[in-house]
């Protein structure tokens, strides 16, 4: 039984191994659009993707610099452990210098004993020129109380060593002596810095003190440009592919060679391509003269015939097949969210950057044109529009490069070449999936905030 | 039939030309293999879209172990298993015939028969014996892998296997009878 079920098995086996029947035609047809569908799910997936990154991104900025900051309050001890730093001898001391710094680093907030010094005050005939001077108490330096925080009562004697010492962490930026503000972003703000006063012509050697735990202020700058966009992949029915757009993007600055750039842009994109237009029209052919009367004259013996004629018009529907070329156009708002590396120049006053990340499109206008024969009053046959209309959101890589001219502390004037690479197809039309690549020259300004 | 790594790299980059040619190349085949386990051409050709479209997404999954051929007739069975377990959930239940076995020798009746009428006596049989007896007698699967296959135990494979071959026997001895007379 085994034997002829294996028999009967083999023979079945190899009828069918011969066996290819033709498939209906309908099944390639139907393996292209069901292959189209899964690629726009493909995309749609990578679109949303984008889109959630995105949010996440804005969410994460918006509540890195919009929410309140958290602040911590260090104790002025431990400020003048950490950071008492001895000063250099000042045998010939510049009240004026001092003075200077020291009302600058005053001014701002003190409302409870001071840490403050006055050379002329404190380096006085009764005092000994050499002196630690300490930071008092923890106090809060949010609102200035004592115009005048000078106080002898601030300056504590602390030894005979001819070194002044000064304690305090007061600087000119800050914004109390002893509270400093937190940030997650904290470890890429601090820096030591040396006095600005003392570049400015300062005598280094009469400073009271020579270093100092400084926060920087975070670093914002904006760049202001317009950028057109050249599309290098073309298809065959769209002959241009051009953009252009105006952008102003917030750039904020991480660290000196980090920056994240974002915002928004308005863009105008224009596709030309063809359209196939079957029509008829109703055209003039030509003219005759009508003969609508004729007379006879007598002259000189003989009959002379006079015509009266009209001028009579000649029409025929004509069938023209034309190709009328048509201009789509639209408006799209970019956002952009980039990450950038910044080298600044030594001696220079060209600074270079490099940056690269998605931009979002999101359609907000559209005005598409219709092909329209030369003659007016026409019949059409057949209008096959060759040039695909845009979809409403589509997504870009940017990359770029860019070389900043400093005119000023806060103007630069940059321009920035870049690649851009558009995500997806920006028509959702089957033969038209083609991902495009362009270039880009952006032109502008960059506008240092602080 | 072989295809080289240049003809499959166009493949995985979606090369619609490429795409066609090899299409072309397997879809009768494959349609074979199609209306061997649908009931009806339709389905088949349903089968077999899916199939292809499968093939295509999830070329990049093909390791390049064994022949591209036989991948891509293991995806075409796949589908067609899930269609038919699809059937199965929508409430179209398998006859099980109750066909008695016998032992007369049917294999002259199978050799003249043509692949078509071949073809429409295994059509015949109930959804169940008729995926069972593709899955062992033609493509090659062991009892094991069709039970993991259609979710069914080994045992279940095997007692489908013999009731569809009960059945054909059946056909066969009627088909017999008509020659003879």
């Amino acid at each position: 039984m085994t034997n002829h079920n294996d028999h009967i098995d083999r023979i079945i086996r190899e009828k069918f191994d011969s066996f290819e029947p033709a498939p209906p035609p309908r099944v390639w047809q139907g393996v292209l659009s069901g292959m189209e569908t899964q690629q726009r799910a493909k995309a749609n997936w990578i679109k949303r993707t984008s889109v959630l990154a995105a949010a996440f991104l804005l969410i994460l900025l918006t509540w890195i610099f919009l929410i309140p900051e958290k602040t911590t309050f260090f104790k002025s001890k431990d400020t003048v452990e950490n950071t008492s730093i001895d000063a250099p001898e000042n045998p010939a001391h510049e009240p004026a210098t001092s003075n200077d710094l020291i009302a600058k680093e005053s001014q701002p907030s003190i409302n409870q004993k001071p840490v403050v010094i006055q050379p002329d005050k404190t380096i006085g005939p009764s005092q000994s020129k050499n002196e630690i001077v300490v930071a008092n108490g923890s106090a809060a330096f949010e609102e200035p109380v004592n115009p005048d925080p000078i106080g002898n009562d601030t300056e504590k004697q602390v030894n005979d060593s001819k070194k002044r010492v000064f304690l305090g962490i007061s600087y000119i930026n800050f914004r109390g002596l002893n509270q400093v503000n937190l940030t997650m972003f904290e470890p890429f703000f601090y820096s030591f810095h040396q006095f600005q006063n003392v570049e400015k012509g300062g005598d280094k050697n009469h400073l009271p003190v020579k270093n100092a735990l400084t926060i920087k202020s975070r670093k914002w700058s904006s760049f202001v440009g317009v950028s057109p966009e050249f599309v290098t992949t073309t298809f065959d029915s769209v002959t241009l592919l051009n953009t252009y757009s105006i952008n102003y993007e917030p750039i904020f600055h991480l660290n000196k060679q980090f920056f994240l750039r974002f915002g928004f842009g308005v863009s105008y994109a224009r596709d030309r391509g063809f359209a196939k237009l079957d029509y008829i029209s109703n055209d003039l052919m030509g003219t005759y003269h009508d003969v609508y009367d004729v007379t006879f004259d007598s002259i000189n013996g003989q009959v002379v015939p006079t015509y009266f004629t009209k001028t009579v018009e000649v029409w025929d529907s004509i069938r023209h097949l034309v190709i009328s070329e048509v201009t789509n156009r639209y408006i799209y708002v970019q956002v952009p969210v980039l990450l950038g590396y910044f080298h600044q120049g030594n001696h220079s006053s060209f600074n270079w950057y490099l940056y690269g990340g998605p931009a979002m499109n999101i359609q907000v206008g559209k005005f598409i044109d219709k092909p329209h024969p030369a003659e007016k009053d026409v019949e059409i046959i057949n209008l096959q529009n060759k040039l695909p209309v845009r979809n409403n959101t589509y997504f870009q890589l940017w990359l770029g490069a860019g070389i900043e001219y400093k005119l000023s502390n806060q103007f630069s004037m940059a321009i920035e070449p870049g690649y851009r690479y558009y995500i997806h197809s920006i028509y959702n039309k089957q033969g038209y999936n083609k991902p495009l690549s362009a270039f880009t020259l952006r032109i502008g300004a960059i506008i240092r905030l602080n | 039939m072989e295809f080289d790594k240049s003809f499959i790299i166009k493949l995985l980059r979606n090369d619609k030309k490429a795409q066609e040619a090899f299409y072309q190349q397997l879809a009768p085949k494959m349609y074979g293999v199609c209306l061997r386990f649908a009931l009806d051409k339709d389905d088949a050709a349903d089968i077999l879209q899916d199939g292809f479209i499968r093939v295509f997404v999830h070329l990049k999954d093909f390791r390049g172990e064994g022949s591209l051929e036989g991948w891509v007739r293991r995806t075409i069975v796949n589908t067609a298993i899930n269609y038919y377990n699809k059937k199965i959930k929508q409430g179209v239940k398998t006859d099980l015939d109750q066909v008695k076995e016998t032992n007369q020798t049917r294999s002259l009746v199978v050799e003249n028969m043509s692949t078509r009428e071949l073809l429409n006596m295994i059509n015949e049989l109930p959804d169940g014996y008729r995926t069972v007896f593709n899955l062992n007698i033609i493509e090659g699967y062991t009892h094991k892998e069709i039970g993991e296959m259609l979710g069914i135990s080994e045992n279940t494979s095997k007692s489908q296997l013999s009731r569809a071959r009960a059945s054909l026997q059946k056909r066969l001895k009627i088909i017999e009878q008509k020659e003879n007379l």
